[in-house]
């Protein structure tokens, strides 16, 4: 399956490119909305927790600052999860008229929402700077953090996408999963505010190990093999979603032109 | 190399599950022990078939029989339950219209979109570009996006792209019947230039004289069965008369064996006597549905004087046909039963196309033919024949038996309108309906 992206790169791209294009066509504002769409829900949390509830989570870092860093991950997560699972089902008229490798499908959707996380993360360095935060080389880490995140985004992609082209129930279940998981990954709270005895399990969620390190990264500036039990317990988790997707996948992919 | 097959296909079985909901799918998939919870509808059943370089291959059957799961087998889209398909070479496939198209994409970028599925080079599209947009005559709308075009534009893009991929193999399934009649010809031609190259076509289709014109191999699909393979000509009769409803022995099966063959002998030899029984059998009820290309969707007209109750069609070599080839004598034989005295009996036909438009009629009152008048309970028995220089296609036949009422009046007595069902094969090349035989020289002249 890896072999697999490399060999149809350029279809991934360009599908990619045209997701993106997708989601604004037709509008006046195109990428204008993009923008503003994810700076006003920045914004709202901002307020709202910061300005309204007088919100800090201690450390002396801004509130605003903490969320970013777990959210950026989490909604490119979110997102690309999201789309994947659908992605069967709205490409049919690929996978039951041509030889389409609808293995790719998790690929493109995570590199199409690639962009946004580009563009947060820009705003994320604006505000590091705008609050003092000396650079560093630390900063760099997040593209382990990126890649981390991707495989455990792909192996969960081929899981769903091939459940969701056989019965339209899991995509529904997949947002309720994702909204109950949100708030037990440390994106508005950190882990600061869990009692010690909660925190081991509060660690069981893979998307923690995520989170921290983007922070680790851009914040604390902690090299990524400090925590080095939780990185082997993420990547046993990870590559293990990752061969059940590509498993699971394999076995279905021949129903999927029969069921469409 | 010449001789050599791309395709084979051995045994192949397609089984199709069918779940009582889509729960109970899920819940085989999922559970590795769970007992299965389907019921099992084979598509295909032991296709055998192995199909040469260079050959175009014309698959016909009725809807339903297979076909397209054939074709999706054929192009990888579907495994097969169990037996083989091995394609050598590039395969480029027109399944259905606009199938593959991306709907918010431009004309242009599906272009390289499918390309890029068959996995040619960006760089080699590139160049071929012009010529896609020459071929598919879209004009500017090749740079709308396609879900403005119409049908048309939809095989005009998908064909173009198609075949300039330079495929090895062609697929086409039902799809060039929506062009024009010029895209059509231009499509054709290509298949002509494909055909020169040593590229294979596979074409389904419902319409048998495409098969007859393009194809150099065809075979017939029945309910998942390969029911022949052969000559053109020969299955495109079989599949005629398939339609017509006459009954086709099922594949040899070990058990039906001795019933088909059985069955065989008893039909010879009712071929034989078919004429004979026919011309001597006395009067009964109306049997014109026991013959073949009798067409149930006729429309009758009948007075109670006289009734046409069965008709017999032969050419020059065979008996009870339901086809027949250009330029071949038909003689159309009828048998009426007259209730009443008749002074005038006269006797007429007219051959239709499918539109409805009269190639040619007769009545025996065009010539004041007099033939003597028909007593209470007469049986006659009365001939046409015609050499019918006609186009190939679908023909129907009206019959009519009429009571002359005075110099150049008829009326009525008997009419079926359409009751024969008349396919004409293979032609010499002409535009249009009637053959009426041109002669042409080169008359010399000097300078």
């Amino acid at each position: 399956m890896i072999k697999q992206f490399h060999i149809h790169k350029n279809m991934i791209y360009l599908m990619a490119l045209k997701t993106i294009q997708m989601q604004y066509a037709g509008t006046a504002g195109g990428g204008l909305w993009f923008i503003l769409n994810r700076l006003s829900l920045v914004l709202v949390y901002w307020f709202v927790f910061s300005v309204g509830l007088k919100f800090t989570p201690g450390e002396n870092v801004p509130f605003i600052l903490m969320f970013l860093c777990g959210w950026i991950p989490w909604m490119t997560f979110a997102d690309s999860l999201s789309s994947t699972s659908e992605s069967i089902i709205n490409n049919q008229y690929l996978v039951k008229k041509t030889t389409f490798p609808t293995d790719i499908l998790p690929l493109v959707h995570l590199l199409s929402n690639l962009i946004a996380h580009g563009f947060m993360l820009i705003i994320l360095l604006l505000i590091l700077i705008f609050n003092k935060f000396p650079f560093s080389i630390y900063n760099f880490q997040f593209l382990y953090y990126l890649f981390a995140l991707s495989i455990f985004c792909i192996g969960l992609g081929w899981f769903f996408s091939a459940l969701n082209t056989l019965h339209k129930d899991i995509g529904q279940g997949l947002r309720v999963i994702l909204n109950i998981w949100f708030w037990l990954t440390p994106i508005v709270w950190t882990k600061g505010m869990i009692p010690e005895k909660y925190l081991i399990f509060i660690q069981l969620n893979p998307m923690y190990y995520i989170i921290e390190g983007y922070k680790y990264s851009f914040i604390y500036h902690i090299p990524f093999w400090q925590d080095i039990f939780l990185m082997c317990y993420f990547w046993i988790v990870c590559l293990a979603t990752l061969l059940g997707g590509a498993y699971l996948f394999e076995k279905l992919r021949w129903d999927f032109p029969e069921v469409l | 190399m010449m001789t050599s097959t791309v395709i084979s296909i051995k045994n192949l079985y397609k089984k199709y599950k069918l779940y009582s909901s889509r729960t109970d799918q899920l819940k085989e998939a999922l559970l590795p022990f769970q007992k299965t919870c389907h019921k099992e509808f084979f598509a295909l059943k032991d296709i055998s078939l192995n199909i040469a370089r260079g050959r175009t291959l014309g698959i016909i059957g009725k809807n339903g029989s297979g076909k397209s799961t054939l074709l999706q087998l054929i192009c990888s889209i579907l495994k097969p339950t169990s037996g083989s398909v091995s394609v050598t070479g590039k395969i480029s496939a027109l399944l259905e219209l606009g199938g593959g198209f991306n709907l918010d994409m431009t004309g242009r970028e599906n272009i390289m979109w499918m390309g890029l599925l068959m996995g040619i080079p960006s760089n080699d599209l590139k160049k071929k570009m012009p010529e896609i947009e020459e071929f598919s005559e879209l004009g500017e709308f090749i740079d709308q996006p396609v879900k403005k075009y119409s049908t048309g534009m939809f095989l005009r893009l998908g064909f173009a792209t198609a075949i300039n991929v330079d495929p090895d193999i062609l697929v086409i399934d039902e799809a060039l019947s929506v062009g024009d009649a010029k895209f059509q010809h231009k499509c054709y031609q290509k298949f002509k230039y494909f055909q020169e190259q040593g590229k294979t076509i596979l074409l389904v289709t419902h319409d048998s004289n495409l098969i007859l014109k393009h194809c150099d191999q065809a075979i017939l699909l029945d309910s998942g069965n390969l029911l022949e393979i052969g000559k053109p000509a020969d299955v495109v009769n079989r599949y005629l008369d398939f339609l017509e409803g006459r009954h086709i022995s099922q594949l040899p099966n070990t058990q039906d064996k001795k019933v088909i063959s059985a069955g065989k002998a008893d039909t010879e030899n009712k071929e034989e006597l078919k004429l004979k029984n026919f011309l001597s059998a006395p009067f009964q009820e109306d049997i014109c549905h026991q013959r073949n290309g009798y067409n149930k969707n006729e429309y009758h007209q009948h007075s109670g004087k006289g009734k046409i109750f069965n008709y017999f069609l032969t050419s020059e070599d065979k008996e009870d046909i339901s086809t027949i080839i250009s330029g071949q004598t038909l003689n159309i034989y009828l048998k009426i039963f007259f209730f009443e005295p008749v002074s005038i009996p006269h006797f007429g036909f007219t051959i239709k196309t499918t539109e409805g438009i009269v190639v040619y009629g007769y009545n025996t009152s065009f010539s004041h033919t007099r033939f003597a008048p028909a007593k209470e309970s007469e049986v006659w028995v009365f001939k046409f024949s015609q050499k019918l220089n006609l186009h190939q296609g679908d023909y129907f036949i009206d019959l009519g038996v009429d009571e002359g009422t005075g110099f150049d009046s008829i009326q009525s007595l008997d009419r079926r309108c359409s009751i024969i069902h008349l396919s004409v094969l293979e032609d010499k090349n002409f535009d249009g309906i009637v053959d009426l035989d041109t002669a042409f020289e080169k008359i010399e002249h000097g300078n």
